[in-house]
This record gives C-alpha cells, structure tokens and sequence, in this order.
C-alpha cells in the first residue's frame, strides 16, 4: 500500500506507525533481544522516513527490511561492545494464555542466549506463522538454512529450559 | 521437553507491545534532531556577526575620534609657511623628508 501523494512527513509517519509499528517493534524485541534497543530502532527507521521522499510501494516489506538492517547493525555494534545486562522481560503472555511468569522469562532468557538469525526465524514462523519459505525469501538464505535455524534453535531451548 | 512442547509453549507468548511513549517519540524526535544543531549553528553565525559589527562600528568611531597627529603637523608647518598650496607641498616634502631619514637611522 502506498500513501496519498498530498500527505507530509508526520502525517505519513503517523499512519505507517499506526499501521506497522506494533509488528515492527515485536520483530526488533525478538532481533534484539531487548526492548530498549528496539525502541531505537524502530525509531531509527520511522525517522527515516520523516525526510521529504517519494511514496513508498510495498512499504510492509520495506520497513521491515529497514528494521531488520537496523537491527542487525546495532546487533554489530553490540558485538564490540556487550550490554552489562539483559532483558528478560521481552516476552509477554497471549491473550487467554495460561503461562507462568517464570516460564516466560526462562523461555526469554533462552531465546535471548540464540544467535539473532535463529531468534528471527523462531519469531517469523512460531509468532507470525510464515513459511519456511516466505522467511528464505525475506532474509535471502535457502530455506533449507531457514529451516536449520529453527530446527537449531528448538532444540537450544529445549537444553536451555531443561537443563539437558 | 520435547520439540513440540517447546512450540506450544511458544505459543503461548509474544514479544511484548510497544510503549505508548514510542509513538511521539517516532512522529516528534525527528523535528527537534534535526533541527537543533541547525538552530545552533544560526544563533551562533548571528552572534558572530553582530559582535563583528559592532567592532567594527566601534573602532571607526575611535578612529574618527582621535586626530592623525601626522595630518595635525602637516597642517601646523603649513600654515607657518603661508597657509597655501605651496605652503602644503613644501611641509609635505618635509614630513616626507623627516620620516625616510628616522627610517634610515633606524637601520
């Protein structure tokens, strides 16, 4: 979907917020790992788009891939220099879910310990149900990488959670 | 634990949503971080000028004030040799005279 041709800067970043934030900024705490970091973000991105440009097509696809890149940067930088602590209050409970708060944050502390391409498949296909496939297309690797991740990554949580 | 219980019980949660806080801070951060360092950078150019300016005019002013002692015994010398246009060569070459020789004695 792209936005009418009259629309400013703030109007612009006001609906596209509307319309993708909450997802967006879901994709960069699971990226990330860290809630905060997310806020930057998706802010980063949003800021982008605030500068005068032309209309954006696909803009589902483009902000997402504009987080992404965001936050693998900052997920460089971190490489250098690590947090002192982390977040693991990242996870929050789906409606009508019957999860206990320690579960939720082990499970968090677990996903937090994944290296981010395995979190990020955990977070397209468990969370958003996409495809192994649609999550190839979208990180450009071969779906058989995609579905290596997953696969590593279940059962790094499972060691995790169970302590085996 | 096995694989299918890690699923569901990662079905069982989501990251969680976005602060309220996040959205003025994507529609309004923009403005000022732009703006700011450009708002500096004006008042500071301004208040250079202004003090340029005002230099400027104040030194003019002092200038303006204050007689050239040379022009003072120019015009001295020339009203004791006839106050005339002859009369402000002749004290001009000797000016002029006085001034090659304190140089020359200088070296």
């Amino acid at each position: 979907m792209a936005g009418t041709a009259t629309e400013d800067g703030p109007s612009r970043v006001g609906r596209l917020y509307d319309t993708y934030g909450v997802a967006l900024y879901r994709y960069a705490v699971m990226l990330l790992a860290d809630r905060t970091a997310a806020e930057d973000a998706v802010q980063q991105v949003f800021a982008a788009l605030l500068r005068p440009r032309g209309d954006l097509h696909h803009e589902a696809r483009y902000l997402r891939r504009a987080v992404r890149n965001e936050c693998y940067s900052m997920l460089r930088t971190r490489m250098a220099h690590p947090p002192a602590t982390t977040d693991e209050t990242f996870l929050e409970a789906r409606t009508g879910a019957d999860v206990a708060p320690a579960d939720r944050i082990a499970l968090a502390r677990a996903l937090g310990r994944l290296p981010p391409e395995q979190r990020e498949v955990v977070h397209l296909h468990a969370f958003e149900g996409w495809t192994f496939q649609e999550i190839a297309d979208a990180s450009e690797a071969s779906i058989n990488t995609v579905a290596a991740r997953y696969r590593y990554a279940l059962a790094k949580l499972r060691r995790e959670l169970t302590g085996s | 634990m096995h694989q299918t219980e890690i699923e569901h019980l990662l079905r069982q949660v989501q990251p969680v949503a976005p602060p309220s806080r996040l959205r003025a801070r994507v529609i309004g951060a923009r403005g000022n971080r732009q703006a700011w360092p450009w708002v500096v950078a004006a008042s500071v150019l301004l208040s250079l000028t202004w003090a340029l300016g005002s230099a400027t005019t104040r030194l003019a002013a002092q200038r303006a004030a204050t007689p050239d002692p040379t022009v003072q015994i120019l015009e001295d010398l020339a009203e004791r040799l006839g106050n005339d246009e002859a009369a402000y060569r002749m004290a001009t070459r000797v000016l002029a005279e006085q001034q090659l020789r304190r140089e020359v004695d200088d070296e």
